[in-house]
């Protein structure tokens, strides 16, 4: 098998998802055997300029969030030279926490700290912002998303494999089939690629893996996590808790609610949602016992932020009334 | 204006370029962080319990530091097993983030994929290298695994919350961590001695380095309680080692202010006190940097018996501290390796992590949460103000970006007028750059 060629870029992010890669331990030192990686600037100190040497690239994974007109440009220019290009991690695929900047420059503070008066003939000029953090998907079409974040690194190498070699290699292709969802997996076993757009990452809500006992319980008083609660293995959102594992998509196995955390959503929404935050409204709502609007009123009074809470990693791309067009 | 970019660079964690403007005989080097960082912008709004979570994506440190502004802001002091569940994941964070730089400083003459490696300065001992890189690497996963453990994620903890930590350890895990901690001590004693004799401690390896030192500069560091002080204090000492300023952590922020140049999106950390210097004079009070070096620079013997042996191999090598040269920056990267791995091995016990709490309950709130953290790349602080229903109305945030860029901006400046001088490719001066910035 010929080894296909492999590009990873951060545009404005933590490394982290970069880190995910390299994190694949074992594995990351195989990379080279099974792909040829002809651009990654953080690892192989690749320089934005070569992109204009590359000819082509066969899969590409983008990180980060399009904060700056140089990220526009790179993803720009890294779309028209892949044949598949892959969101990776929560700031690629939905805009991620530098997204809730959004919502800061919207309450009036200024996008830039930097100022303008600036003499070109004795200092660089510093790239210009995008009007609004974007992700990857709002700025170029996306073939695939690998979200988290970080995104789970079982994941993130079951993408690539799965990505790259097809059904070329029974082992690959077990270790991916292992780890996808059953769709993706079947499509990859079947030969051929899953349809554009495909999430790497389960369809169900993470509350479908959640370890967490259910007791349909209703939702009666909201716990703020510095407040106390069970250190039972009682569901978080049953005890009073905002977790949002009901709107979120399963992949990550449960990692935040299996210590005691709520879910914050970095999966995105699930398949079936269409508002993470309608939904994660909807579910509290409906459970709440009783009708009285006084007693209702004190209760919704307890939340706080639902905006930053239920749109935490995903508000440029997943809230219904800012949706822009997505070329996902 | 007549320049030569490298876009990105290489190893940097903010996304940043290196502008070398060449219109006159004299190069003038810009160091450049090419987006905002904007950390304000996304927690201010948000409720405070929250700040351990949002502020990880800054690195793992700065969770652990929020939550500890968060007992602060709470009142409430971290149960003894809790405490120890965080130092662990701090020893497991600081472990990992030197040895992913000795991983970097090993491939850096090479793709660090390929499968021949070439140690910088020492083409000759691929071989060695090879099971040497397989060697980090297996410690590494175990080093993830134990933050794993006590963070529940490795990158972006979780787990750290007002008052202590959200779980107790299962049975299987306190096993585990002693197991890990035990195999992490002789594996970093290896990987320090191949990294010491290969590369800084060979006199054909330390001549490329040496030509780049930074030059004296002052150093900030966190400094443990005393006699005289019973709380945490921060030490500021003038390039000759002496203490020439030290102060309760939460005046931190009216020592230190912030000079922003229109260039770049990262701000400059300065002494308040003494002015902001600029970045073209040869003399620089007003200017300090923070990490490693400057913590190795205080010149106290080490608690941990491997690290102090490794310092004092560092002395007989380098001289006496201070230092302000690249070699020396790497290599109190190696010593603090095997003080978190020392570190790791007396904490990892069952006994450390047992206790009838791991939370202390806030039962009231203030209004002003403030801590310092010493992290990998060095002095972290935190200082926010909430609302009365607990809602981040203001957050500071001190960290080695802001710190050491002024540092970073003076490496790039002396490596490139240095490369230039004996008449090196461009090529070969940005990987001697990369390499000179990757210990800060």
């Amino acid at each position: 098998m010929s080894r296909k060629k492999l590009a990873l870029f951060t545009a404005t992010g933590c490394r982290t998802c970069e880190n995910m890669v390299l994190d694949i331990h074992y594995q990351v030192q195989r990379l080279d055997r099974l792909f040829e990686i002809v651009f990654w600037p953080y690892a192989l100190g690749s320089q934005l300029s070569d992109l204009d040497d590359l000819r082509s690239i066969d899969v590409c994974l983008v990180a980060g969030a399009i904060r700056t007109r140089s990220d526009r440009q790179a993803a720009e220019k890294l779309r028209g030279k892949s044949g598949l290009l892959v969101a990776l991690g929560a700031c690629a695929a939905f805009g991620g926490m530098p997204g809730l900047v959004n919502r800061s420059q919207a309450s009036g503070n200024p996008p830039s700290p930097v100022a303008v008066d600036i003499d070109p003939q004795s200092e660089p000029v510093l790239g210009e912002l995008e009007p609004q953090v974007a992700a990857l998907g709002q700025t170029v079409a996306v073939d695939y998303v690998i979200p988290g974040c970080p995104p789970t690194q079982p994941l993130v190498w079951a993408a690539i494999q799965a990505a790259l070699t097809g059904a070329g290699s029974n082992t690959h292709l077990s270790f991916a089939m292992s780890r996808l969802p059953k769709a993706v997996a079947q499509a990859i076993a079947s030969g051929v690629l899953p349809p554009r757009g495909t999430v790497f990452a389960g369809e169900k809500a993470v509350c479908a893996s959640c370890s967490r006992v259910k007791q349909e319980k209703g939702f009666s008083k909201v716990i703020r996590p510095f407040q106390d609660y069970e250190s039972t293995g009682r569901c978080l959102l049953e005890q009073g808790l905002v977790c949002q594992g009901i709107a979120t998509r399963e992949g990550c196995g449960g990692l935040c609610t299996g210590v005691g955390i709520p879910c914050r959503g970095c999966f995105g929404k699930a398949e079936a949602v269409y508002d993470p935050g309608a939904k994660m409204v909807s579910a509290i709502s409906s459970t709440f016992q009783t009708d009285e609007p006084a007693e209702i009123e004190a209760l919704t009074a307890q939340f706080h932020d639902l905006v930053g809470t239920f749109y935490r990693y995903n508000l440029p791309t997943e809230c219904a009334l800012l949706r822009p067009r997505s070329r996902c | 204006m007549p320049a030569v970019t490298f876009e990105p660079l290489r190893w940097q964690d903010a996304p940043t370029r290196v502008t070398i403007s060449t219109h006159n005989a004299h190069p003038r080097v810009f160091y450049q962080v090419t987006a905002p960082q904007q950390i304000a912008a996304m927690v201010i709004g948000r409720p405070v319990e929250e700040l351990p979570r949002l502020v990880a994506i800054l690195g793992p440190a700065h969770h652990l530091a929020a939550a500890r502004a968060l007992d602060r802001l709470f009142g409430v002091n971290p149960p003894p097993p809790a405490e120890n569940m965080r130092q662990g994941l701090l020893q497991a964070v600081i472990f990992t983030a030197h040895l992913q730089k000795i991983f970097f400083l090993l491939s850096a003459g090479s793709d660090p994929f390929a499968g021949l490696r070439r140690v910088a300065g020492a083409p000759q001992q691929a071989s060695a290298t090879h099971g040497l890189m397989d060697e980090i690497m297996h410690t590494l996963a175990l080093v993830q695994e134990a933050a794993v453990v006590l963070g529940g994620r490795s990158s972006h903890p979780i787990t750290a919350i007002a008052g202590g930590v959200s779980r107790y350890l299962k049975e299987e895990q306190y096993l585990r961590l002693t197991e890990i901690a035990e195999t992490c001590v002789p594996a970093a004693v290896r990987i320090v001695a191949a990294v010491r004799d290969t590369i800084l401690n060979t006199g054909a390896a330390q001549a490329p380095f040496d030509h780049d030192a930074l030059g004296p500069m002052a150093y900030l560091t966190l400094a443990a309680p005393t006699a005289e002080q019973s709380q945490e204090t921060v030490r500021l000492q003038a390039p000759n080692g002496e203490t020439v300023d030290r102060f309760e952590v939460r005046q931190l922020l009216e020592k230190i202010d912030f000079r922003q140049e229109p260039w770049t999106y990262a701000p400059f950390a300065f002494i308040k006190d003494q002015g902001w210097p600029g970045l073209q004079s040869e003399q620089r009070p007003g200017l300090y940097f923070v990490g490693p070096l400057a913590r190795l620079n205080g010149g106290q013997a080490l608690g941990t018996p491997l690290a102090d042996q490794e310092r004092e191999r560092l002395i007989a090598g380098r001289g006496p501290f201070p230092h302000f040269d690249v070699v020396a920056a790497f290599w109190v990267l190696l010593v603090e390796l095997l003080q978190s791995a020392e570190n790791m091995r007396t904490l990892y016990q069952k006994e450390n992590f047992l206790g009838p709490s791991i939370r202390s309950v806030p039962v009231e709130m203030g209004r002003e949460g403030q801590a310092a953290l010493e992290s990998p790349q060095g002095l972290i602080y935190h200082h926010f103000r909430v609302n009365p229903d607990g809602i981040v109305e203001a957050f500071e945030v001190l960290e080695p970006v802001a710190e050491n860029n002024a540092l970073r901006c003076l490496v790039s400046q002396k490596t490139v007028e240095n490369a230039l001088r004996q008449k090196q490719h461009w090529k070969e001066i940005k990987a001697r750059l990369e390499l000179n910035l990757l210990p800060f």
